[in-house]
């Protein structure tokens, strides 16, 4: 035991677990609003906590988050410019992998799947951070 | 003889019977408790049954005397999963469709998004709304030069509490959230609200 455990330290050296309210998945943590604002002030917060709203890599995470939040709707990291394409808060682009529906600038989710918005509106955020 | 015969036969169905009457009385105790067991217990099932379907069936009368009950004063009704609220019925729907498609969703259940003429409607609805969620409501903008209006072709009247928070670009939309009334892109996709007279 103390040699596998030992192995798993080992192998994982930088996991540490989320604090709080924060719930991990894989390499990120992420925290899940009860207050709503609209997607700019949801940002700030974020930013705020040392973290961003919400970037999703996996179809795993994707399914948790979907799950997650049920029918309240949720902003996550995703905007863009009239006429440009869909970017994470950390700039990258989004490479689509999943369909973002409507023609607003601002994306959320609920559980019926990602949703697109003028971004003005009071609904709940979804920050994550890195775990480590 | 025959008669003799005739008695013989008597006799032995006599006999017959009596053994036959004294096996059944040998197995009585057993069998007979058994079947009264078992009978008892049909019974008792079935007066159960009869009594639950009862007690369901007054459960169901009251639930349909409070939903008249609850508006008694006016007659008004609304239908089992409807909310009534000032003589109108509400249905908050969780799928996300276009403001086009919520509204013809309405239509089919002889309905329509809802028109609010005061402030304790906006506030009835924005109450209902669970934290998190934005629904359409029947209020939209053609083009940023006209003037935003209700689906029966009336204007919308801005009101101390009841204002839109808007960049309107071409035709827009409105949702509303529990504490504020937006415009949205309308091909966009929200939960809808049908609302209709009550009956």
């Amino acid at each position: 035991i103390i040699i596998t455990c030992i192995i798993i330290f080992l192998r994982h050296p930088q996991t540490t677990k989320c604090s709080g309210k924060w719930i991990g998945v894989r390499d990120n943590c992420f925290y899940f609003s009860n207050d709503t604002k609209n997607w700019i002030d949801s940002k700030r917060f974020c930013i705020s906590q040392g973290s961003d709203l919400a970037q999703i890599d996996t179809q795993e995470t994707m399914e948790f988050l979907k799950k997650r939040t049920g029918p309240s709707m949720h902003w996550i990291g995703l905007s863009r410019n009239q006429g440009e394409s869909w970017k994470w808060t950390n700039g990258t682009t989004f490479n689509t992998w999943f369909e973002i529906t409507g023609d607003g600038s601002f994306a959320f989710l609920n559980a019926g799947g990602v949703y697109s918005s003028r971004g003005l509106i009071d609904i709940k955020w979804i920050c994550s951070k890195p775990r480590f | 003889m025959e008669t003799e015969d005739g008695y013989m036969m008597l006799n032995c169905k006599n006999r017959f019977k009596s053994r036959q009457r004294s096996k059944d009385f040998a197995l009585c105790p057993y069998y007979y408790g058994i079947l009264l067991v078992f009978g008892c217990t049909g019974i008792l099932i079935f007066m159960m049954t009869v009594i639950g379907l009862n007690f369901s069936n007054k459960k169901m009368d009251f639930s349909q005397n409070e939903n008249i009950s609850s508006l008694a004063g006016n007659n008004y009704m609304c239908q089992n999963d409807w909310l009534l609220n000032q003589g109108k019925c509400y249905k908050f729907s969780t799928s996300s469709k276009t403001w086009n498609d919520s509204q013809c969703d309405c239509a089919k259940l002889q309905a329509h998004l809802p028109v609010i003429h005061n402030l304790k409607e906006l506030e009835f609805i924005q109450k209902s709304l669970k934290p998190g969620c934005a629904s359409w409501i029947g209020l939209y903008i053609l083009s940023p030069g006209k003037q935003w209006m209700w689906i029966n072709e009336h204007p919308f009247v801005e009101l101390k509490n009841f204002s839109m928070i808007s960049p309107t670009g071409s035709m827009s939309c409105a949702v509303t959230t529990r504490t504020q009334v937006y415009s949205e892109d309308c091909n966009s996709k929200f939960n809808g609200i049908c609302q209709r007279d009550a009956v």
